[in-house]
């Protein structure tokens, strides 16, 4: 299963890519993605401690379950306003 | 990017921000009330001299984000319309990043309404700021 991750700001800064495509196994959660992201990419280790993910444009919790097709997105803490 | 439904107006844009404008828009003839907060760039943060904002969005999900609080705003209080404009890319000190404005039959809840507004955006919207100092940058919020 092929998955678009999309990265912004520090996060985006630190991997150098404003997406990244990964392909990990299957059937996989949001925890399991972002073990998987700290392995490839570990200078953002401490960036996805503090970051929530969003599906398809919805916070979801680390259990949630990824399915092909989904859009999904680091955000790290947040300052607008 | 804007989302305009009925009463509500969301919007990003990488243009100034036309306070006046947007008072326009809320005006009615219903209104008695019409508060509008600007977010405004500083040049001072954490004791740094602060040069200009750059700020960035994950578009898509930070307009929902900005329906849904006005969604919510629109429960909680009686309103009439509700104006949420964030600027992205760079912010010179002084001028606006963020609008947040009501019209309503009373003062009351336009002066509530606004206030939980600007408060909710700085909670879930992605949107990020980046400062910019002399001989560094650093997006706020961020661990490193």
């Amino acid at each position: 299963m092929s998955i678009t991750v999309l990265c912004f700001a520090s996060i985006r800064e630190k991997i150098g890519d404003s997406q990244i495509v990964i392909l990990p196994p299957i059937p996989m959660t949001v925890s399991g993605l972002l073990d998987y992201i700290k392995f490839h990419y570990p200078q953002v280790t401490e960036h996805l401690a503090i970051a929530r993910v969003a599906v398809n444009q919805e916070f979801v919790d680390s259990s949630f379950s990824l399915k092909e097709g989904d859009e999904i997105a680091i955000i790290p803490p947040v300052s607008g306003g | 990017m804007t989302i305009i439904t009925g009463k509500i107006l969301a919007k990003l844009t990488n243009e100034i921000i036309n306070e006046s404008d947007v008072r326009s828009w809320l005006t009615s003839s219903k209104a008695g009330a019409v508060c509008t907060f600007l977010g405004t760039a500083r040049d001072h943060h954490e004791g740094k001299k602060v040069l200009k904002l750059e700020y960035e969005g994950y578009e898509k999900m930070a307009l929902l984000e900005m329906e849904k609080i006005a969604l919510i705003m629109s429960k909680k209080w009686e309103l009439e319309q509700i104006a949420i404009i964030h600027r992205l890319g760079v912010v010179p000190i002084q001028e606006a990043s963020v609008i947040v404005g009501i019209s309503s039959v009373h003062r009351k809840e336009a002066f509530l309404a606004c206030k939980y507004g600007i408060d909710q955006i700085k909670v879930n919207v992605p949107i990020w700021k980046k400062e910019y100092y002399e001989g560094g940058e650093h997006w706020v919020g961020s661990c490193c």
